[in-house]
């Protein structure tokens, strides 16, 4: 009896390792510029309202991705919530808060456009909020399908 | 009334606070000279210029530099960037982007769909773990030398535009309260282009924003405050936008935001007149 528990024992200890070996086999390590990324959101994707480079020291001052590496952000004139922000950041860990960051942005622009310029709220509904890795990656554009082929297709997923 | 003190914020009286000072003469005034309106004049140093040029001593309720106020800001000497460092800017959706594409390196407390009512009570300047509104923030943070204020367009559908006005002027009040030393410059709401202004969505036409306009410079001569005429430069013949210049014929572009900020750089009001500005507020009574 004791050796049949051993057994089981050793048994699921070598189930758990094969597992997780696997897991580490399959975990995809992403690796891109976030400016060429953003760039190609922008140029490929649909926009309302055409976006814009904001300023690398504005982003530092207005969007609070403290924590991360770098920021790149394409807004508009403000007329729809349409915008590309593309984050990296150290490490996967600090890129979760990085998308709980653009979570909070979303919450937020949700609130805002329920009362303003309405006909644009739908495009709140289908946003990507995304982790790569140790990136977050956040677009609302007036093409999700569009955004996110272009956004699987330059990260290889 | 009986004057009990002179200080550096102004005259106070049994009751409180009756005459607030402007910063470069209430710092310098050093003695009682005389009575005027039944309110005491205050003597001034020589060190202060603006003061010694402008100011009556005779008359402290007169304009000192006969500034028409009823009158935009003209053209001035373009100022670099420094100026705008210590400068706070206040607004709707239209101040959000120009403070994403302006290039003016200043603090803007601006929000999408925010309006004048917004600016007095919502509550969406994050600070150290807390969310704050405007006057909070400004409370804590008394100390930019120029404010510039633009809201209008999310209340052209309000039915009664002196609504508007008089909620304008309540923050101006509350601003004037905290920063006494602080230049306003109010501006004028731009155009919109004549395809939104033909729509008319929620009261958004070039004629109601003219009519706001008008009421906006009668505000800044009650108030005396500086009246930023910004729409100019961005009007058609027929007072609508001009073209090029935004996508849905409201909100301006970056090449637009940067139009205007070179447009704010070459319309501002010496230190001279400035300072005088302030000193109607030594003969506003509170």
């Amino acid at each position: 009896m004791k050796n049949t528990r051993r057994i089981i024992a050793i048994v699921l200890a070598a189930l758990a390792l094969f597992a997780l070996a696997s897991c580490g086999k399959n975990a995809k390590t992403y690796s891109f510029d976030i400016e060429e990324l953003a760039s190609k959101l922008n140029s490929t994707g649909e926009f309302v309202d055409p976006l814009e480079k904001v300023d690398a020291s504005v982003v530092s001052a207005l969007y609070g991705f403290s924590d991360a590496k770098k920021v790149v952000v394409y807004a508009g004139s403000g007329a729809t919530p349409e915008e590309i922000i593309v984050a990296e950041y150290e490490n996967e860990d600090a890129a979760k808060k990085g998308l709980e960051t653009m979570n909070a942005r979303l919450a937020d622009q949700k609130k805002t456009f329920d009362d303003y310029n309405k006909e644009y709220r739908p495009l709140l509904d289908k946003p990507i909020v995304k982790q790569l890795g140790k990136y977050a990656v956040y677009c609302v554009s007036s093409n999700y399908d569009k955004s996110l082929s272009e956004l699987n297709s330059f990260v290889g997923d | 009334m009986i004057v009990t003190a002179v200080t550096s914020m102004g005259l106070f009286d049994e009751k409180g606070p009756v005459k607030y000072l402007p910063a470069l003469y209430a710092m310098k005034s050093i003695a009682v000279d005389g009575e005027s309106d039944g309110v005491t004049a205050i003597a001034i140093t020589k060190e202060n210029d603006a003061f010694i040029k402008h100011f009556n001593p005779e008359n402290p309720n007169e304009n000192p530099t006969n500034y028409d106020y009823a009158k935009p800001v003209v053209e001035s000497a373009k100022v670099d960037d420094s100026y705008f460092a210590d400068a706070l800017f206040l607004g709707d959706s239209r101040t959000v982007g120009f403070s994403m594409y302006s290039g003016l390196k200043s603090t803007y407390y601006a929000k999408v769909a925010l309006n004048i009512n917004g600016a007095l009570h919502t509550k969406f300047i994050e600070e150290g773990g807390e969310t704050l509104t405007i006057l909070e923030a400004v409370k804590k943070h008394p100390d930019y030398k120029k404010v510039y204020i633009c809201f209008g367009l999310n209340e052209l559908g309000w039915p009664n535009a002196n609504k508007f006005i008089n909620s304008y002027k309540y923050l101006i009040d509350q601003l004037r309260e905290m920063m006494p030393y602080t230049t306003i410059y109010v501006q004028s709401l731009i155009p919109v282009s004549e395809a939104v202004s033909e729509k008319g969505q929620n009261g958004v036409t070039n004629a109601r924003i003219n009519l706001y306009n008008e009421m906006l410079l009668k505000m800044c001569e009650e108030k005396n405050t500086f009246y930023l005429d910004t729409a100019e430069s961005f009007k058609t013949e027929t007072g609508a936008l001009v073209s090029g210049v935004s996508s849905d014929g409201i909100h301006l572009n970056k090449a637009a935001s940067q139009k205007l900020a070179a447009y704010l750089e070459t319309h501002t009001v010496d230190s001279d007149l400035a300072a005088a500005d302030l000193t109607l507020f030594y003969g506003g009574t509170k």
